[in-house]
């Protein structure tokens, strides 16, 4: 097979292009506009594809979680299965995460995502326990949503020998960009069953089963 | 950005639109080198040529976001773990990120070839079969000469012809041996 030909089976194989774009002009109005364009009130009604927002959890020497956050709406988990976090809404907004496990930071991750907060949230897992026992501060770079997270009881989780993850780990950073938030910085999504969420006489809390 | 008048944003929002039209290109590019959400290094990379307008060529912005997006896939990358049996591993995390992505489901002789190669030979080739970039955006978009770039391109032709060829001499019955037999 000559040199050329290699190339035209290369050609021939070119995977599809990626689907169009449909909320191009939405997606272009989030990156130029800036606080107050009323275009951004347009592309939010849009079914808009988020930018930066799938969760993952990237492992390594350290672990690095992104996700949206927003508005809290708080469904009471009717699993028989242990929960594996918790996130509880004060009435001042702010955000405490309290994962029992390692093993449970991507699904407290996705719940953020699914509660559509806004902006990313970048948290770092290292091995050890923590210096400094109880949650960590979320250092935001502007006023917004005040978020907490703690690992554990007491911000250290011991993984037993022999269990996947073994070891001792703790939150070493975690912080929130900014993103495109709503109007009001949360988006309260609607109502769920049996929940109530902003409540302004008391938290209130959504688990997750592990 | 820096706010501009009213006046100069909207002329800068022009030029960023000619930018933003290579959306789905680097969005494509993305997903076929594998990104695990090739919608958000796009945009990433989308945001990063707002900020850096400035920087991006006038006449062709293709080779500029290329290296952009790259660069993102690279800072992926080396978030990931350098070995699957590390502990965090053990956590159903997601796995290292693949050059060339299953989904793509391509010849597996061939994609077999393109993996054997290394990293800067399967990138010199895709980006012109797959990218449909002249040598000269390739070499601009990988920061180096033409005549560096053409040398490299020929040298992964060469090597992947080699790949080839080695994948279909290993190949325990290829379709042309199984006609012979049967006639």
């Amino acid at each position: 097979m000559s040199n050329d030909n290699v190339m035209d089976r290369l050609r021939a194989a070119r995977p599809p292009a990626a689907p169009p774009v449909n909320d191009h002009d939405a997606l272009f109005a989030q990156t130029v506009a800036e606080p107050g364009d009323p275009r951004l009130a347009t592309a939010q009604t849009r079914p808009a594809r988020r930018w930066t927002t799938r969760p993952r959890i990237l492992a390594g020497g350290s672990v690095g979680l992104v996700a949206i956050a927003a508005g809290v709406v708080l469904a009471i988990n009717g699993s028989s299965a242990p929960p594996a976090f918790a996130i509880t809404t004060s009435g001042d907004g702010s955000l405490l995460v309290a994962v029992y496990h390692v093993s449970g930071m991507e699904a407290a991750v996705q719940q953020l995502d699914a509660m559509h907060l806004q902006g990313m949230l970048d948290v770092e897992i290292k091995r050890g326990p923590a210096r400094v026992p109880g949650p960590i501060k979320c250092s935001t770079g502007d006023q917004g949503q005040q978020v907490q997270m703690l690992l554990g009881s007491d911000g250290t989780d011991v993984v037993p020998a022999g269990v996947r993850g073994a070891g001792t780990w703790h939150l070493a950073n975690c912080s929130i960009t900014p993103g495109n938030r709503g109007s009001n910085g949360i988006t309260l999504p609607g109502q769920t069953t049996g929940t109530t969420s902003g409540s302004t006489t008391g938290d209130t809390s959504t688990n997750g089963a592990g | 950005m820096e706010s501009h008048p009213q006046g100069d944003r909207s002329a800068v929002e022009a030029r960023f639109a000619e930018v933003f039209a290579h959306l789905g290109f680097i969005t494509s590019y993305a997903r076929h080198r594998g990104a695990r959400d090739a919608d958000a290094i796009a945009g990433e990379a989308m945001a990063i040529a707002w900020r850096r307008l400035a920087d991006v060529p006038v006449d062709d912005s293709r080779p500029w976001l290329i290296n952009t997006v790259r660069n993102l896939l690279l800072a992926e990358r080396r978030r990931e773990p350098a070995t699957g049996s590390q502990s965090l591993a053990n956590l159903e995390l997601e796995a290292p990120l693949e050059p060339l992505p299953p989904e793509l489901e391509l010849d597996p002789e061939l994609a077999a070839g393109l993996r054997a190669l290394s990293e800067e030979y399967r990138e010199a080739l895709l980006l012109i079969a797959w990218d449909d970039l002249t040598p000269a955006q390739a070499a601009r978009s990988l920061g180096m000469s033409r005549t560096a770039f053409r040398v490299r391109l020929h040298r992964a032709r060469r090597r992947l012809t080699d790949e080839l060829a080695a994948q279909s001499y290993i190949s325990p019955v290829s379709p042309q041996q199984t006609n012979w037999r049967q006639t």
